[in-house]
């Protein structure tokens, strides 16, 4: 049997922000997205901003009403990021089996640690004190013989908490659960199974898996598997992780974009930031080149084409992007945000075809590598294209600098909210 | 009770296998203080705020004090207790 552990930082944003300012401790704390380029959104909140009802996603305002005390700062992603690899460090010195699920969870396989550090519960519990007394944040880990019962594990008792689930206490603890906090279980899927009576984990577990299939597809059998422990899905350790599958990101602009030209810098914003990071991954080039759009009423659009002449330039992401552009976009409404991520990587080799031109090619590749290396030395403003600098707002937008979640450990994120 | 940050001047040896020493520290009036023996150096928050600082817990004129070393800005601080 398997040693699973999931370890959930609580409150992260927010109990950063509280090592920053320890003299808002006991005062109802939030962090938020910039206002004024329309990231006003609380993205986290301490205990005592969530016993006023504040919740992530809501506007600030909104949490205004509810809690007119409330202290907000603005996020600090590179802080956030520092604290996240110290405390990856910390489940360094107990396993080298760790998946991260987003910034501020991990699941770390035990199993070969045991003979070592214990039995689970003890590493649990050493892993929860080292964050607590080195780092100062608070941590709640899960403990389970498979990543789902122990994700669930880590939710149950917060904060600064362990929480064992094993085969004989799982049908206690786990079943009575509601259905939706099963991962994967979203607003639709809990509809679909509350029409057929199934409210708790437990109702999933006893129902016939056939009947779940009938309803849900293949979901149905997961669903199944994950409410009975049958999961034995690996926990995606490093070399997993190295296999990124695509490179993005996204912006939301701080207005609202009308015409085709505003729309060119926001891509060719993006575009700078996929290919930058594509040579440094060395992934080799890409072959598919996928634009989404976001538009004021935050309805979402997307389209991806495969080329013949795999790219890492950021010209040639962008100029592929504007035609995607082009034959997507139909101007219903204005642009709220865009995303840009390519994927299909030729992992260094490539065919190359009768018509390349490798002189011209080359010297394209080496003037990006050479903008790379000034930026790396002097930063990422250091050195920028004339039409981004037409905006000064944008042009101070540090994307590349700035927020990185890896949800999946098959995809290398970068987004912004 | 709150804390505040006080950064002093001081001067470091650095190792040859890695690693920093202070050995003496400049009060912001002009006195220095010799460190006569840093006893740990861990990884320790601070109360004053910070994120990720590294503490130096030295003997000074026979007293243990904390020093803290701020990896980013590359500076020293010692907390002092705000009324």
């Amino acid at each position: 049997m398997r040693t699973i552990l999931h370890s959930d930082l609580n409150n992260f944003y927010a109990s950063v922000e509280l090592l920053k300012h320890p003299e808002c401790k006991g005062v109802p704390v939030a962090v938020c997205g910039n206002v004024e380029d329309r990231h006003g959104i609380i993205l986290a909140k301490n205990q005592l901003a969530k016993s006023f009802g504040v919740k992530t996603g809501e506007v600030l305002w909104e949490a205004k009403k509810k809690c007119k005390n409330l202290v907000t700062f603005p996020a600090d992603f590179s802080s956030y990021i520092k604290v996240s690899e110290a405390v990856r460090g910390i489940y360094g010195r107990f396993t080298d089996n760790i998946e991260s699920f987003g910034i501020d969870e991990c699941w770390l396989d035990v199993t070969d640690s045991l003979k070592i550090f214990g039995s689970g519960e003890e590493i649990a519990q050493k892993i929860r004190t080292a964050i607590k007394e080195e780092i100062g944040v608070t941590v709640s880990v899960g403990v389970s013989y498979n990543k789902i019962f122990a994700k669930l594990g880590s939710d149950m008792k917060k904060p600064d908490a362990v929480t064992v689930i094993t085969p004989n206490n799982f049908k206690q603890t786990v079943w009575k659960l509601p259905a939706e906090d099963l991962l994967y279980v979203g607003k639709s899927t809990k509809t679909k199974l509350n029409s057929i009576g199934v409210h708790t984990i437990g109702d999933i577990a006893t129902t016939d898996e056939k009947v779940l299939v009938g309803l849900l597809g293949v979901w149905g059998k997961t669903l199944y598997r994950f409410a009975n422990g049958f999961d034995d899905t690996p926990v995606a350790g490093k070399k997993t992780e190295e296999s990124v599958k695509s490179i993005g990101n996204s912006l939301t602009d701080y207005k609202d974009l009308y015409n085709f030209e505003e729309v060119k810098t926001l891509i060719l914003l993006l575009s700078e930031s996929v290919a930058s990071r594509l040579r440094e991954s060395g992934l080799g080039r890409a072959t598919t080149i996928k634009l989404s759009v976001t538009d004021n009423a935050l309805k979402t659009y997307g389209k991806q084409i495969t080329i013949d002449k795999p790219t890492r330039t950021a010209t040639d992401i962008a100029k592929i992007a504007y035609k995607l552009f082009y034959q997507l976009y139909k101007w219903e409404r204005p642009v709220r945000g865009i995303g840009v991520a390519v994927s299909n990587f030729t992992l260094g080799t490539e065919q190359l075809s009768i018509d390349t031109d490798i002189i011209k090619d080359g010297k394209k590749d080496r003037l990006e590598l050479a903008v790379d290396g000034i930026r790396k030395k002097y930063g990422n403003h250091s050195l920028q294209r004339a039409r981004i600098l037409q905006d000064p707002r944008l042009a101070e937008t540090d994307i590349i600098g700035g927020h990185t979640v890896n949800p999946k450990t098959n995809v290398c994120g970068n987004d912004e909210i | 009770m709150n804390y505040v940050k006080i950064y002093v001047r001081a001067v470091c040896e650095f190792s040859s296998d890695g690693g920093i020493k202070p050995l003496n520290i400049e009060w912001v009036d002009g006195r220095k203080f010799a460190i006569d023996r840093v006893k740990f150096v861990e990884r320790k928050p601070c109360l004053s705020g910070g994120v990720l600082p590294r503490r130096y817990t030295v003997i000074m004129g026979g007293q243990q004090k904390y020093l803290y070393y701020e990896k980013e800005k590359e500076r020293w601080f010692v907390e002092k207790e705000f009324l």
